[in-house]
């Protein structure tokens, strides 16, 4: 059923509720009230120790009184303004310090096996919420997620574009959506192709033609669609934003969600600092703290925050102790993840270290996966079976972290 | 009335073979992963001869370029490094690959099963770091057995007859030379056991060497990915060496009918025929000017195998949905695919420069008609046909780029039939 058979059966049967910033409800199960999500993903590793979890004497950095009360870093001062909205998790933890696997459980919620493959959470939120915009339903910008259909259909995987430029050079994210071709000359070519198509498809019939039409369908949908402009961001101020390629990809992602994407991922890499830790942590936090603040307060004010979860998180902590190329290293027994809007209770915090492990309050991968699924009114119990007959849960374990829903 | 279905049945053609320009498209992009050029479709449809085609194809150096290109990708299978790739020195390994071609497919999975001269890069890429090699042992028996054993890693497998107890005596095979493997319960197994719990005689991967054959598994390999689905005739295993198993493929009924194997091509001929289309010489300088200038991937470009694998990797990339493993799933295209395809700026700008094909059809040929012949031959293989000559109208030179668009665009580009 796509969004528009939804709206007929909805409309129909007397049971739409138009209410919806986005125009209509998803199907709701359970009560979730995220429709969207933002993820900001922090590759390489962000130091809890250095951002959102500050012990004196282990950081160079000063920590900062919120809004909220939880205190982070002077790295973040304009992040501090908007804490209201933001609860973190200080205690997430898992055993996996490799980035490429820990990169695929934190998409996951599941360790990377060679027996199966585990789609990307954002497919897996918008095939359980339905077909709702011309677009890409979940968009991954500047980082490979590791996850993609997992034991979904091809097309249902996540469309990763490349990382946003400088605003000089021609190539972006934008660069496969951005028009080409005038409407007409695009129509035009269509219609050639099509014929082409046609011939092919009277000769040889079968799932995969079928398939390989369903994608270039979708393709064509995306370039022909007015929702397409939303990668455009030549009539919006990123300034805002900072300015910078990060910022503007966020900006890119409130469009996008505006559009009715349902998932976007913006990748900021550069976290794994190894050597020289302060000087890449300085120079990051001064990247992410206007854009994570201008787009959190950008969603609100378009009344967007109460139905768009916006996660920051990457895939591991970093060390407390700093190493000889003043670097830190990786670190799994504690980091933090910060968590607001869809259905997020703000101004939380959940769990507590002394820096070196956690104090109280752990919290899982599997539990965070719980909460985010929860949020969206998603049974993280819910089985998916695999091509080859393997009944799977959304989440294996996990319970969904109570204080953190709103 | 039954009569006549039975006498209709009778008279329908039982091995219809396919026409020429399929035929030669389809031997082409599967015995040496390329497009046929207009020259050779024209030359062949003259003469008509299918097995001097065939043999030409075999003999020449890209079939066995393209044999090793192939099991390259088996054996590293889909994820790697560039590390892996300096660990496994791809270069040497990948000119070792290319003499098995002619050489008994016996002989070639034993040398990989035990790990002997060049072969051995095979082992090192997947036994890496101290954990025990259970990817190595899930490939051998993939490859080399025809089994996935990947469920008997945490449990029992009643529809596989074969449990985690034998799952991982058949691992510890892997293990020898290194004081034995940790299992499922930490145990160390120092003792490998075959399927069925014998222990092997003598030198335990020479004996697995024994115990393997390789050939019923490569032979149905190579009919999956011929035939586009599964079930070889078992004949087809008493073929000495990967080109004979090749040559009788291509010259059985089934290949040679009409409605032969349909099937995406694959990614080293969707990497060949993107190279041919977008002049991929050129993309490659271009992208080496860049390399150049960003030390992180300079390295990648200064080893040519490197290179070409970090090539078939993107080409993996655009054409299986990420991350799925190609023997796992029948790719389909993905719409990434489809979007850089139709509407990537760097690759239009490729499309339309003086260095791309269009350029030199359209410096080749004058005339409009001959123009799309060329079009039409270069990107998928046959020449227009009549009403595709009314509709394929060309006013100006924008038509001929339409042209090429709609033609690189479309499932016959993409698809073997």
């Amino acid at each position: 059923m796509n969004r528009r058979d939804f709206v007929r059966l909805a409309l129909g049967t007397g049971i739409g509720a138009l209410t919806s910033k986005f125009g209509i409800g998803a199907q709701e199960v359970g009560g979730g009230r995220a429709k969207a999500c933002i993820l900001l993903w922090m590759a390489g590793g962000q130091s809890q120790l250095d951002t959102f979890d500050l012990k004196p004497g282990m950081t160079p950095f000063k920590e900062i009184e919120t809004a909220s009360g939880a205190r982070i870093s002077e790295g973040f001062p304009r992040l501090a303004r908007e804490m209201k909205r933001v609860s973190l998790v200080r205690t997430l933890h898992s055993n996996d310090p490799n980035h490429a696997t820990a990169t695929y459980l934190l998409h996951t919620a599941y360790r990377k096996a060679a027996d199966v493959e585990h789609p990307h959470a954002g497919s897996l939120i918008a095939a359980e919420l339905g077909e709702w915009t011309d677009l890409p339903e979940c968009i991954v910008i500047g980082c490979d997620p590791q996850a993609g259909a997992g034991y979904l259909s091809g097309e249902k995987g996540p469309v990763i574009f490349d990382k946003l430029e400088d605003p000089e050079r021609r190539e972006s994210a934008a660069e496969d959506v951005k028009p080409l071709l005038s409407k007409d000359r695009l129509r035009k070519r269509w219609e050639l192709l099509s014929a082409l198509d046609a011939r092919f498809a009277r000769e040889h019939e079968g799932r995969a033609v079928e398939e390989r039409r369903r994608a270039y369908e979708r393709a064509y949908k995306v370039l022909t669609s007015e929702k397409v402009k939303a990668f455009d961001l030549s009539r919006e101020d990123p300034t805002r934003y900072g300015g910078t390629p990060f910022g503007r990809t966020c900006l890119m992602a409130r469009r996008l969600v505006e559009a009715g994407v349902r998932f976007v991922e913006v990748a900021l890499g550069d976290w794994d600092s190894h050597a020289e830790n302060e000087t890449a942590h300085r120079r990051l936090m001064g990247i992410l703290d206007p854009a994570f603040a201008a787009l959190l307060a950008d969603l609100a004010e378009r009344r967007l925050l109460d139905e768009t979860l916006v996660l920051c998180m990457g895939e591991m902590g970093r060390t407390p102790q700093v190493n000889a190329a003043q670097g830190r290293d990786h670190f799994t027994r504690c980091w933090s993840v910060a968590l607001a809007g869809g259905g997020i209770a703000g101004g939380r915090v959940v769990g507590e270290t002394d820096g070196m492990a956690v104090k109280e309050r752990p919290v899982t991968v599997q539990d965070l996966f719980a909460t985010i699924y929860k949020s969206f009114g998603i049974n993280p119990r819910k089985e998916h079976t695999t091509p080859g007959g393997r009944p799977l849960k959304l989440v294996d374990g996990g319970v969904p972290v109570g204080e953190l829903l709103a | 009335m039954r009569s006549a279905f039975v006498i209709l049945v009778l008279c329908l053609p039982q091995d219809e073979v396919c026409d020429d320009y399929t035929f030669c498209r389809r031997v082409t992009l599967d015995l040496t992963g390329r497009l046929p050029q207009p020259d050779e479709i024209r030359a062949f449809v003259k003469s008509k001869d299918r097995a001097r085609k065939v043999e030409e194809l075999l003999e020449s150096p890209e079939a066995a370029l393209y044999h090793a290109d192939l099991w390259m990708q088996w054996l590293i299978d889909h994820d790697f490094e560039v590390g892996d790739l300096y660990r496994m020195k791809v270069g040497e390994f990948h000119a070792w690959l290319r003499t098995t071609f002619d050489r008994p497919t016996a002989e070639t999975v034993r040398a990989l099963v035990t790990g002997e001269g060049q072969a051995a890069n095979f082992s090192r890429k997947h036994a890496g770091g101290g954990d025990p090699p259970v990817k190595l042992a899930l490939l051998n028996a993939r490859l080399f057995l025809g089994r996935d054993i990947r469920c008997a890693q945490c449990h029992d497998h009643p529809a596989k007859d074969l449990t985690q107890e034998e799952f991982w005596g058949f691992v510890s095979f892997f293990g020898r030379g290194r004081g034995g493997i940790k299992d499922h319960l930490g145990e160390i197994r120092a003792e490998p056991r075959y399927f069925d719990g014998r222990k092997p005689e003598g030198e335990p991967l020479a004996s697995l060497a024994d115990f393997m054959d390789g050939r019923p598994a490569v032979a149905e390999r190579y009919w999956k990915l011929f035939m586009g689905r599964k079930g070889h005739p078992p004949s087809l295993e008493d073929a000495r060496t990967p080109k004979d198993l090749v040559r009788t493929i291509v010259a059985s009924p089934q290949y040679r009918a009409r409605r032969g194997p349909l099937k995406l091509m694959n990614s080293v001929q969707f990497m060949h025929a993107f190279a041919q289309v977008f002049d991929l010489e050129k993309v490659h300088r271009d992208m080496l000017e860049k390399a150049i200038k960003n030390p992180q991937t300079m390295y990648i470009f200064k080893d040519e195998q490197v290179m070409r694998l970090y090539f078939h990797k993107w080409a993996k990339e655009m054409i299986l949905p990420k991350g799925q493993n190609p023997d796992d799933v029948q790719a389909h295209g993905t719409v990434r695919l489809s979007l850089k395809l139709m509407n990537n700026a760097k690759l239009h700008h490729y499309f339309y420069s003086d260095w791309g094909l269009l350029r030199r059809v359209l410096a080749k040929r004058s005339r409009p008609a001959d123009r799309l012949d060329e079009l039409f031959l270069s990107v998928i293989g046959r020449p227009p046909s009549r009403e595709e000559r009314e509709l394929f109208v060309i006013k100006d030179n924008q038509s001929y780029e339409d042209i090429f668009w709609a033609l690189v665009n479309c499932a016959e580009f993409l698809f073997v039939s």
